[in-house]
């Protein structure tokens, strides 16, 4: 993800407080969290999360405006990421049309969560929905583009589609197959060009039945991954060369049965390799929580989710992705419409490492 | 000597049960109205609760419902959101944040008074709003009474 420079960053806030003040919607989502983990080499601490302001408005009739600003934790201290910003016109509910920077419309976590840490369940995400820049990151989980929206209600309930084309993702690949922790690459998702004139084509469909409390949902998304590397690219190829063609599908669902909340996603990823060794490869990415209310404030949460691909995939070896499975068991309080304390239990079992177990205590708010 | 009769209130208490109903004395009586054509009759407080939060789009016959709201330093936008959406104006506030961060929804666009509520809903088949009952014309239907 580009950084935005400090100055840039406070003379947006600065126009966007006076705003505040003009009944522009505006709010704060933060966080504080510690954790803890038997991961050799991680001490126990504490930490600023994310740090989000947004602000949005009806900027006409039919137009509506949304900037998305973060302030995060980075190798080098704190960073500041523009995660969205778009600007839509709705023609009427069955279309409606925006241009700019969105979260790509894949699945229930990536459209119902963003980054509000108090809007989720669990400390963590499912691991392999970690954003471009973390360490487990396989989807280009933001794009840049245009993007059609839209309802169409029947009799049984509502249909609602988003597509989608962007600016296709790249990866540097100036570090090889397998990078260490370190030097392992983001999915870069090209917000000011393109390394090549191959675009992300993206798409969602779901389904809201009016008489059950249910949504299910079918997506998916066309890559041809460029390599974004401007010196010592892998194969002696170019900056803006294919790297893969992938195709990513998937189905999710969303269901609360009473005090019984259930959340589910699968991914399955076709890469075809233009580097490393020849061929077509599948892969799946899946996670299936579950929630139980057993008092208005109060929650338990648990989740398994799971990586797994094919050694050869050319993707996951340039992301130094491993194969994994995660645990995850956590309770939610409520303290407030504003304010929520999380703990969390995670056991991660990747396939090369030891396994380890994590703890978390969350304590996230809004200030609307 | 003559006993004075104690009263059956001591003052105090008649006072504050007086205060207590100062504002239920005051309290104008709300109604929630529909375009004229609307295909239902009435609410319940309920539905009304679940429309004003974004829970509920649709009720048997209609279109996709659109609310709106008065002006949230009025009384009766604090009467309507006390009584039947039974939220606080910071509650109301935080809900309203998270759904538009997600981009599931909007809060209601909140109209200056009451005429303006009227006219409103008048013109859209499927728009509801709430207005003191002395405020409804032909152009709207009552679908509930708040009191």
């Amino acid at each position: 993800m580009k950084h935005i420079k400090h100055t840039t960053l406070a003379a947006t806030l600065a126009l966007l407080l006076p705003l505040g003040a003009q009944a522009v919607e505006f709010g704060i989502f933060a966080d504080v969290t510690a954790s803890d983990t038997t991961n050799a080499g991680d001490n126990p601490g504490f930490a600023l999360g994310m740090l989000d302001f947004y602000a949005t408005q009806a900027i006409s009739e039919r137009s509506r405006g949304f900037v998305e600003l973060v302030f995060e934790n980075g190798p080098d201290g704190m960073v500041t990421d523009l995660e969205r910003l778009w600007v839509s016109y709705a023609v009427d509910t069955r279309l409606n049309l925006a241009a700019g920077r969105f979260h790509s419309p894949l699945g229930q976590w990536n459209r119902r969560y963003h980054h509000g840490a108090i809007l989720q369940d669990t400390v963590s995400r499912p691991f392999f929905l970690d954003y471009e820049d973390g360490s487990s990151a396989v989807l280009p989980l933001h794009i840049v583009g245009l993007m059609a929206n839209g309802e169409l209600e029947s009799e049984g309930g509502t249909f609602s589609y988003e597509f989608a084309v962007a600016n296709g993702p790249s990866i540097d690949t100036s570090n090889g197959y397998h990078p260490a922790a370190e030097v392992k690459p983001e999915i870069d998702i090209n917000v000011a060009s393109d390394p090549n004139r191959d675009k992300s084509l993206l798409a969602r469909l779901v389904y809201q039945p009016m008489s059950l409390p249910l949504e299910f949902g079918a997506f998916g998304m066309r890559n041809v991954v460029a390599d974004s590397a401007s010196s010592g690219n892998i194969e002696g190829g170019r900056y803006g060369d294919p790297l893969v063609e992938q195709m990513v599908y998937g189905l999710d669902a969303a269901a609360e049965l009473g005090r019984l909340e259930l959340l589910g996603e699968i991914y399955r990823f076709r890469n075809k390799n233009r580097v490393g060794v020849p061929g077509s490869y599948d892969a799946t990415a899946y996670y299936l929580q579950v929630g139980a209310r057993v008092h208005e404030r109060f929650k338990l949460v648990g989740r398994y989710a799971n990586l797994d691909f094919d050694e050869n995939d050319s993707y996951f070896r340039l992301l130094g992705t491993e194969r994994m499975d995660r645990l995850v068991a956590g309770v939610r309080f409520d303290l407030d419409e504003a304010s929520t304390v999380k703990f969390e239990l995670s056991r991660s079992r990747p396939e090369e490492h030891a396994d380890y177990t994590t703890y978390f205590v969350q304590w996230a708010f809004i200030i609307p | 000597m003559e006993q004075r009769k104690r009263p059956f209130l001591p003052i105090w208490a008649s006072l504050l049960l007086v205060f207590l109903n100062l504002p239920l004395g005051v309290q104008a009586e709300l109604v929630v109205i529909g375009h004229k054509d609307l295909a239902i009759d009435a609410i319940t407080a309920e539905q009304a609760r679940k429309i004003w939060l974004a829970k509920l789009h649709k009720l048997p016959g209609t279109g996709k419902l659109v609310v709106v709201d008065q002006a949230t330093d009025s009384e009766a936008y604090h009467q309507f959101y006390r009584q039947v959406v039974k939220k606080k104006p910071k509650q109301i506030k935080a809900y309203w944040a998270k759904l538009a961060f997600t981009g599931k929804g909007f809060p209601p666009e909140k109209l200056d008074d009451e005429n303006a509520v009227v006219e409103w809903v008048a013109s859209q088949a499927n728009g509801l709003g709430y207005v003191d009952r002395s405020a409804v014309d032909d152009r709207v239907k009552v679908l509930l009474s708040v009191q």
